[in-house]
């Protein structure tokens, strides 16, 4: 604590003998959060340990760890965890690098900038269901105005997005960045507004290019924030459903299948309740892990 | 066989035949079940939201209280099972779909068969069982029970584009033959017209590529419930499915889904398109469509073995674990009298599944053109529930068979296809 320079309330070290009021004040929250948090946690891996149907005519039977072995054989499962990935890895390589590079200009000061700030959240505000629905009218490759707008401009031949096993995935990518790229704006926003003058005064004292201004002042400055962003939209990256659901089901096949989306379809619609489960608990072990090394990231920069 | 329905409501049942045959409609005790309250569990749906109007009628006529607790299509199939097995006679009656759940349902036994209450005294002399259509009263029988009553019909139809059609000359197309010239002679590409559409999503597509499958003779179990996937008839059918789509469809065919494909149709850039008759009322609004004057239905195609749609029905059921058996029969059978079914037919302009509604003079001026002739011609030779296989794990075969359906679209091995489709429902079924 000592050497982190903190807001003025952290300042002002007054060490006595250990309170624990803090804690006693904290734990009715703390017992809210096990009971919420840790009963759906424990019951979900009792679940993933059982043979388990909705319908009537079997009880749920106990099979030890036999849903997590049969996971390794299921090339569905395989499949949708690497595709998961490559979500995930496209999803932050786009998102990021955007969402800074708008929350740039929006730093600049310029005319409407106000408007320009309220029509950035606009998709984030609209529910993913209804937006991935407008999104396959406007992909259609017959009848969506994307198809006209790239005729204007002399693409005939236009992609055909959804239904195009090889692009798929990238155009999910590019619906699920639109909804989301500016809330890392806006986040990076906040980060910029938070940055010091000083070193930018004196980096322009002596000469330094916009270009040396961004790699060396504010890129790294700007870090930490970034990693807060990269945190979010991984765990939501990795937990993409609604989108993939509303827009493709999955299809075409299973070649846009996020792990997330079998899991519900195992679970609820093939009910086979244990085994999607072991999928969940498996998800929820990939988010933890993931979130837990970009924090360890985090902490020597900050 | 339900706790309510005892051995001796059945014998009393039996012997009571002839006394309610002498008695006239109007004896019939229809207040016999007053004051008892019931409580239905159904899905949204246009019968249910018109039978939800009809509660007072009911209540009036019959002093029966119904509560019908509608639930969205998805959460009626997690939330009915939970209740039917987790508390036995809270729920009395549920509207089923038999090729949905009828497999898992049946073999849960929470259905109660309605036979033996249909030729006792407690149903109506003029309710005349005799008037339902005979193979759609199949769809909700199962194992030789009749476990539902089908409130509706639904078959599919072969759409065409008249004009379309008429400006190059071809004959509405009855067989695959005919149907594969004509969708090659329509598609053109180049104007951004598709010769023919229908569903490419491998797991919607099971139900636009039945009738194919039955062209060819096939069908999806043999009579042991064994996925019938590798055989000639399923194999000639996805090869005629994917060749005619890959050859005349629209180009994202991969994605084509009821929802993405039936616009394609309404808005001129498909001369054909084949699915539910129910989508006719999509192009007959003119709010949204360019073919109201131009669409026109014929029977889905025949092949080698004839012309087969599929034919579904929802339906209401009585709860196996209920203790109000017959009370609920009562309302099932005064919600589906003849009076009532036609009343249901004009509200939600479905097509029903009673004969009489056909020729009576109100539906066949409300029916839009082309319904009644093509529900009474191809019912009679439809597969009852054949919208895909009945087995207890219907999306899991589905997707299964959708896999098959989206390789041949893709223009890979149909048979390999075939074989692995085969492989795994087998493995689904057998767990």
């Amino acid at each position: 604590m000592a050497d982190v320079v903190a807001s003025p309330i952290e300042a002002l070290p007054q060490r006595r003998r250990r309170d624990w009021s803090g804690e006693l004040l904290s734990l009715p929250a703390l017992l809210a959060i096990l009971s919420v948090m840790g009963f759906p946690l424990l019951y979900l891996g009792w679940m993933s340990l059982h043979r388990w149907s909705m319908v009537g005519f079997e009880a749920p039977r106990f099979v030890g760890l036999s849903n997590f072995a049969q996971l390794a054989h299921d090339e569905r499962f395989v499949a949708a965890l690497g595709r998961t990935f490559w979500f995930t890895a496209l999803g932050l390589a786009s998102n990021l690098p955007l969402g800074l590079g708008i929350a740039l200009l929006m730093h600049e000061r310029f005319p409407g900038r106000g408007i320009c700030r309220a029509i950035l959240i606009l998709p984030m505000v609209a529910t993913p269901a209804a937006m991935g629905l407008v999104w396959v009218i406007m992909l259609d490759p017959t009848l969506g105005i994307v198809r006209y707008l790239l005729g204007v401009i002399g693409i005939s031949q236009p992609p055909l997005w959804l239904a195009d096993p090889d692009i798929v995935v990238p155009t999910l990518v590019a619906v699920d960045a639109w909804m989301w790229t500016p809330m890392v704006a806006l986040i990076c926003i906040a980060g910029l507004a938070a940055l010091p003058t000083e070193p930018f005064e004196a980096a322009l004292v002596d000469g330094a290019s916009a270009l040396q201004r961004f790699r060396y002042l504010t890129l790294p400055m700007m870090l930490s924030t970034l990693t807060v962003a990269a945190m979010l939209r991984l765990m939501d990256l990795l937990k993409l459903i609604d989108i993939v659901y509303v827009m493709t089901g999955g299809g075409p096949g299973h070649l846009s299948e996020t792990l997330n989306l079998y899991n519900y379809l195992a679970a609820l619609s093939y009910d086979k309740i244990g085994y999607g489960s072991a999928i969940a608990l498996v998800l929820f072990a990939i988010v933890m892990a993931c979130t837990l090394v970009l924090i360890r990231l985090r902490r020597p920069a900050s | 066989m339900g706790r309510s329905l005892t051995r001796r409501t059945v014998l009393a049942a039996g012997a009571s035949v002839p006394i309610a045959q002498l008695a006239s409609a109007a004896d019939f005790d229809w207040k016999r079940f007053k004051g008892t309250p019931l409580r239905f569990m159904v899905s949204v749906h246009p019968w249910t939201e018109w039978a939800q109007k009809q509660l007072p009628a009911l209540e009036a006529e019959t002093g029966i209280k119904m509560n019908l607790e509608i639930l969205y299509e998805d959460q009626l199939r997690q939330k009915l099972p939970l209740t039917l097995r987790s508390d036995p006679g809270a729920v009395d009656g549920f509207f089923t779909l038999p090729s949905w759940d009828g497999a898992a349902f049946s073999r849960a036994h929470w259905y109660a068969p309605l036979e033996p209450l249909i030729s006792s005294d407690l149903t109506a002399p003029d309710w005349d069982f005799a008037d339902f259509f005979p193979n759609i009263l199949n769809i909700h029988r199962l194992n030789g029970q009749l476990l539902g009553i089908p409130i509706s019909t639904e078959v599919q139809a072969l759409f065409y584009n008249k004009a379309m059609l008429s400006a190059k000359g071809i004959a509405p197309p009855t067989t695959l033959d005919t149907l594969m010239v004509a969708a090659k002679a329509l598609n053109d590409p180049g104007g951004n017209v598709a010769g023919f559409v229908t569903r490419g999503d491998g797991v919607q597509a099971l139900y636009t590529f039945a009738p194919f499958l039955f062209a060819y003779g096939g069908r999806w179990l043999d009579d042991q419930g064994k996925p019938e996937l590798a055989g000639a008839p399923f194999i000639n059918a996805l090869k005629y499915y994917s060749d005619i789509l890959r050859s005349a469809g629209p180009p994202n065919i991969l994605g084509m889904q009821w929802k993405t494909s039936y616009p394609l149709f309404q808005q001129e850039r498909a001369a054909m398109f084949a699915d539910a008759v129910n989508f006719l009322a999509y192009f007959r609004d003119p709010s949204q469509s360019k073919i109201v004057d131009k669409v026109a239905m014929v029977p889905v195609p025949a092949g080698p073995a004839g012309s087969h749609s599929t034919v579904i029905a929802w339906g209401p059921a009585i709860a196996a674990s209920s203790k109000k058996q017959q009370a609920t029969w009562y309302a099932i059978q005064w919600l589906t009298s003849k009076r009532n079914m036609l009343a249901a037919s004009l509200a939600t302009t479905l097509p029903s599944s009673r004969k009489s509604v056909y020729t009576a003079d109100d539906y066949v001026k409300a029916a839009p053109a082309g319904v009644i002739d093509i529900v009474q011609s191809q019912v009679p030779n439809a597969v009852p529930n054949g919208a895909n296989p009945l087995v207890v794990q219907v999306p899991e075969t589905r997707a299964a068979i959708g896999q098959a359906i989206v390789a041949a679209l893709r223009g890979e091995d149909v048979t390999k296809a075939a074989n692995e489709a085969q492989k795994q429902v087998l493995a689904i079924i057998n767990g």
